[in-house]
């Protein structure tokens, strides 16, 4: 459950973001629309501790965000962003290193799970081998997804999932996360990808 | 045999070589003829201060003097060294003064004690030079180690945050801009000593030859002159970024605001 508590968001003094309250169920799928500047991305980088509210709380699964808890927040968070150059040379390093750090130990990567992920996203088996700059955008985003879900993390971020893939490929991961038995929360601009959602919330920028 | 003579007359002759960058870089307009100059000045006046003072130094020979210029000359690196990363000199000089002094020293007891087994590890006719080479390598090589690693983590913000955010530890988020750090600083000391003697002759190694010690001594101490510098630089890296991280990045893992005085 993520729970935002009358959170502000000020930065050099201008107000982002005003007293914004949301309660967010475990497993449900929300979409989080509006304009460029509106504070969608300030609003998913503060679950992960990487902006901070001047004023109000953040809860997940009943702890508070704060610097004691941080480790074990990131630990259930899976974080996809648009587009992002990844320190692996290779593309199985991709989805192999995360479950080298310490806070994923103990968990062991099921490649049987993982071909049946890069199936129903219509990433083809060889994509394993290939180096990171031969893959596209799109094909990236989804292989981070993938990596996200094989770890088993119960909250997942998406920025801009549809973003960078062609019709088909969205139709595919469209249906694929609405699947997904996570916590979402999107960022979207994608009125298809809201639909299949729980919810949508819309942020208006604040005029100042 | 003796050292021959280096007038000041044969040493403006031989300043008259630098006529020649100055020609080719006014001629292909690369506004760095200024820079040049001035730099070639400010290094003729400070050698000439160096000489100046370590005339004393080595006259003197007094321990308290020594570790001072020691203190002093460490301090000068640490402020150099911030200045040329664009960081903050308020919040970075204590880490990088104490990783600077660790290294150097643990470097230099090692070698002047350990290794060539000197009974006062404070004679100045040793301890100065080798500290003084060992500052400047240590200086040159954590300029690019440092700045690789600061600008790196600027520029690849996203790549920093998408690791910390998927639950990487601060260490574990920083540890693909420190192995870049380590690749950009020390790659040329590698290659540097993958040719040494063979295209190479350095300065040290001339130096000795030219005041008269045999090839024989002079390689042995340019081969330790190359371990200690290769050793002490990367040592100064490491102690400098573990304690500077705490500085520079709050506890949430992200880049402190007004760490970095211009963008890298």
């Amino acid at each position: 459950m993520i729970e935002f508590q009358n959170v502000t968001f000020c930065f050099d003094q201008k107000m982002i973001i005003e007293s914004f309250s949301e309660s967010i169920a475990a497993g449900e799928h929300i979409a989080l629309m509006g304009e460029s500047g509106a504070g969608k991305s300030t609003l998913m980088n503060s679950l992960m501790g990487l902006t901070h509210p001047s004023q109000g709380r953040i809860l997940i699964d009943g702890m508070e965000l704060c610097v004691g808890n941080i480790q074990q927040i990131r630990s259930r968070i899976a974080w996809v962003p648009q587009e992002i150059h990844l320190p692996y040379e290779h593309v199985c390093e991709a989805i192999e290193e995360p479950f080298k750090l310490k806070v994923n130990q103990g968990k062991r990567l099921d490649k049987d799970v993982m071909k049946t992920y890069f199936l129903q996203l219509g990433l083809d088996d060889h994509i394993y081998q290939a180096r990171m700059h031969e893959i596209s955008g799109g094909e990236r985003q989804r292989l981070m997804l993938i990596a996200a879900l094989l770890l088993d993390k119960r909250i997942l971020l998406l920025d801009e999932p549809t973003s960078a893939i062609d019709p088909l490929t969205k139709s595919k991961l469209i249906s694929f996360v609405q699947e997904l038995p996570v916590t979402l929360f999107a960022v979207t601009h994608d009125p298809d990808f809201a639909k299949i959602c729980d919810r949508t919330i819309h942020l208006s920028k604040l005029r100042h | 045999m003796e050292t021959l003579n280096l007038s000041f007359l044969h040493l403006l002759f031989g300043l008259l070589l630098i006529l020649i960058p100055t020609v080719i870089l006014r001629y292909y307009r690369t506004g760095i003829v200024t820079d040049m100059l001035i730099s070639v000045v400010r290094m003729v006046l400070q050698l000439f201060m160096v000489g100046f003072y370590l005339n004393y130094i080595f006259e003197w020979n007094n321990l308290w003097v020594n570790i001072g210029w020691l203190l002093l000359m460490t301090g000068v690196c640490a402020i150099d060294l911030i200045r040329r990363i664009h960081l903050s000199v308020r919040v970075m000089f204590v880490p990088v003064y104490f990783a600077v002094f660790l290294s150097l020293s643990f470097i230099a007891v090692y070698f002047l004690k350990g290794v060539i087994g000197m009974e006062n590890l404070f004679d100045s006719r040793y301890f100065i030079p080798i500290c003084g080479i060992l500052l400047g390598n240590i200086l040159s090589s954590n300029v690019i180690g440092l700045n690789a690693f600061y600008s790196g983590i600027m520029r690849e913000q996203q790549m920093y945050h998408y690791l910390l955010g998927n639950g990487a530890s601060i260490q574990e988020a920083q540890m693909p801009f420190i192995r870049q750090a380590l690749i950009k600083s020390f790659n040329p000391a590698i290659a540097s000593m993958a040719v040494m003697g063979l295209i190479a002759l350095p300065g040290t190694l001339i130096g000795q030859i030219i005041g008269g010690s045999s090839p024989d001594l002079s390689i042995r101490y340019q081969i330790m002159i190359m371990v200690i510098n290769f050793c002490a630089s990367m040592m100064a890296m490491l102690i400098c970024l573990h304690f500077s991280v705490r500085y520079t990045f709050d506890r949430y893992g992200s880049l402190k605001k007004g760490v970095i005085r211009d963008s890298h």
